[in-house]
């Protein structure tokens, strides 16, 4: 901010007001993704944590910046987020550094390692890039997963669906979810801190009602298809997949408007060093390229301006204000799951 | 001290968190891990543990000991035995790490000589917990849960293969009469595995996962829940792995239609 009033102020005394919308242009120019094509070239030692993500396809975006950079000496270590995120704060505190950059699956965990005060905050000029609601200081958003509502359009109309998550604990609509996954167990979480525990409480035992339960969103979100519920609770992509492979299954989207059924939860990247390699290892996965690959084969959000969506989102995402990296606090949200005998 | 501890302890329901969801005990960290070789991390460990008792008791004695604790610090860097832990026994590394921290900043302090006892104690808890596991590995690599988990993490087949292989294994222990670790085994199948695969694989075929998605949670379940004989179980397994053959096939061709990142 205060390097865009002091850019103001120069083309003021440089008698430019006349020329704004081409200021705004080189501003609005700066935010946008980047092509790999304008990155510096990748060389010099790097050591990668990188938890797993989806079908691999986070291992095949390192593999293809380490093709592209053959100079790059890249070391990388590949296991579950938490499990990453528990060795570097373990090896931290024996005051030792082997990673330059963590890639998580989950803010969580990336949280959980910060809170140690274990990275360096993200570059401004890095940052800027990032959509304005995503951006952090000490970490950056890679790519997103929404919470959505899939539901049956031949049973219920768009307009039957509430528009905000506690009113569905007052309906009657017949609610497909999945309380032992993970996403759900985060989307509760958001809930609790937004709503606090007592209402948290109520919505749980008001859904349940109503509620049948699967093993997981991609069982949810194709119970919503057959008919076998009204509609469900599910991340955003399950709906895209299906629809992709099978364009005439009688499911939607809907989304619910600032609260925890609308939570965007992100893979993110910390930087654990001044290295910057690593920084410029971050440039290549906020890049155009990379940002559109999530977005096309893992059907991610993209975090930068400039890269479309996956198709088949609806307009209107307004997601909570809420700290991702608090969604690491689970237990107290397991206990009043197990209390209202949703668990 | 009590900040020290209770990062400890926050790190460990970590550990116990990542377990908790399936993880397993052990996670690979290399693709091509050396060989086990017991005897050196025995010796290895034998020294480090000596090196703290001498550290230790000169510290109860009044001697300043920060520079030796940095010291066995870079001895656990350097040994063989790290490296070991660090690959096939993950969740076992941390606790090494946080007792040498614990150690180190108990050592700074003057007189802490119990809380220095209290991380020698862990350190060396947590240093043969790592040989322990070690040797568990070395010893029956294809026995042990912890061995099963660790050979399907390091594991380069296809996670379809992986799948099937396991579900040959549900056969197996059904047919010895465990039940229980037949049925644990065809829910992490579908948690830890089917599901990675399951988003690709919709798009492909939906009916496809319905089907199978029915089978991980109905059908194969129901058949050992009413103890139906092990030819009817192998039968629903055999109609599975044939199911989960095509799954391979769409995905294999799903593989060479994706495009490259750049």
């Amino acid at each position: 901010m205060t390097s865009r009033r002091h850019i103001l102020k120069i083309a003021a005394a440089l008698g430019l007001l006349g020329s704004m919308p081409a200021l705004a242009a080189i501003e609005e120019a700066a935010k946008q993704a980047r092509s790999a094509d304008d990155l510096p070239k990748l060389s010099g030692p790097l050591t990668v944590y990188l938890g797993r993500g989806e079908g691999g396809l986070y291992d095949d975006i390192v593999k293809a910046i380490e093709k592209r950079n053959p100079d790059l000496d890249l070391q990388v270590r590949r296991a579950p987020s938490a499990a990453l995120a528990n060795t570097l704060i373990a090896e931290a505190k024996a005051g030792v550094s082997r990673a330059d950059l963590f890639w998580s699956i989950d803010a969580s965990s990336l949280g959980a390692v910060a809170s140690q005060g274990n990275s360096r905050p993200v570059p401004k000029d890095v940052s800027a890039r990032i959509r304005p609601a995503f951006r952090y200081d000490q970490w950056a958003a890679i790519s997103g997963r929404l919470r959505t509502v899939p539901f049956n359009p031949d049973r219920i109309s768009r307009d039957q669906i509430p528009a905000h998550i506690m009113d569905f604990a007052h309906t009657d609509l017949k609610i497909g979810w999945a309380p032992a996954y993970g996403a759900f167990q985060s989307f509760v979480t958001a809930m609790r801190l937004l709503e606090g525990e007592d209402r948290t409480r109520e919505w749980l035992t008001g859904v349940a009602r109503q509620a049948r339960s699967y093993a997981g969103e991609l069982g949810v979100v194709m119970a919503v298809a057959r008919g076998e519920v009204d509609l469900g609770f599910a991340n955003h992509y399950y709906t895209l997949r299906l629809k992709q492979g099978k364009p005439d299954a009688t499911v939607d989207i809907a989304l619910t408007n600032n609260d925890a059924g609308s939570l965007v939860n992100s893979s993110g990247v910390l930087l654990l060093n001044d290295n910057p390699l690593a920084v410029d290892f971050l440039r290549y996965l906020l890049s155009r390229e990379v940002q559109s690959y999530l977005a096309r084969e893992a059907y991610e959000i993209p975090m930068v301006s400039g890269v479309a969506p996956p198709d088949g989102l609806p307009p209107g995402i307004h997601p909570p204000d809420v700290d991702l990296t608090r969604l690491a606090d689970l237990q107290p949200t397991l206990d009043l799951m197990r209390e209202t005998r949703v668990l | 001290m009590a900040s020290s501890r209770r990062t400890g302890v926050r790190v460990l329901l970590i550990v116990l968190s990542a377990v908790s969801f399936g993880q397993g005990a052990f996670a690979a960290a290399a693709a091509d891990p050396k060989p086990l070789e017991i005897d050196d991390y025995e010796q290895e460990v034998s020294a480090m543990i000596a090196t703290s008792d001498q550290i230790i008791a000169d510290y109860g004695d009044g001697d300043q000991v920060a520079t030796r604790v940095d010291a066995l610090v870079d001895t656990w860097e350097n040994v063989d035995f790290h490296e070991a832990v660090e690959t096939h026994a993950m969740t076992l590394y941390p606790p090494i790490w946080i007792a040498l921290g614990g150690l180190r900043e108990t050592v700074d302090k003057p007189g802490a000589i119990d809380d220095s006892r209290k991380w020698q104690a862990r350190l060396q808890a947590a240093l043969h917990e790592g040989l322990g596991a070690l040797k568990l590995v070395a010893a029956m690599p294809a026995q042990t849960e912890a061995a099963q988990t660790l050979a399907a993490e390091q594991d380069d087949r296809p996670t379809i293969t992986i799948i099937q292989d396991n579900l040959d294994q549900v056969l197996v222990h059904y047919r010895d009469g465990d039940i229980a670790q037949a049925r644990t085994l065809i829910h992490q199948t579908y948690m830890q595995r089917f599901e990675g695969v399951e988003g690709d694989l919709i798009e492909q075929d939906a009916d496809l996962v319905t089907d199978l998605e029915k089978d991980f949670n109905a059908t194969l379940p129901l058949l050992l829940e009413k103890k139906a004989s092990a030819d009817k179980v192998g039968a629903q397994i055999e109609r599975m792995n044939t199911k989960l053959d095509r799954a391979q096939a769409l995905m294999n061709q799903a593989d060479s239609d994706r495009g490259s990142v750049f």
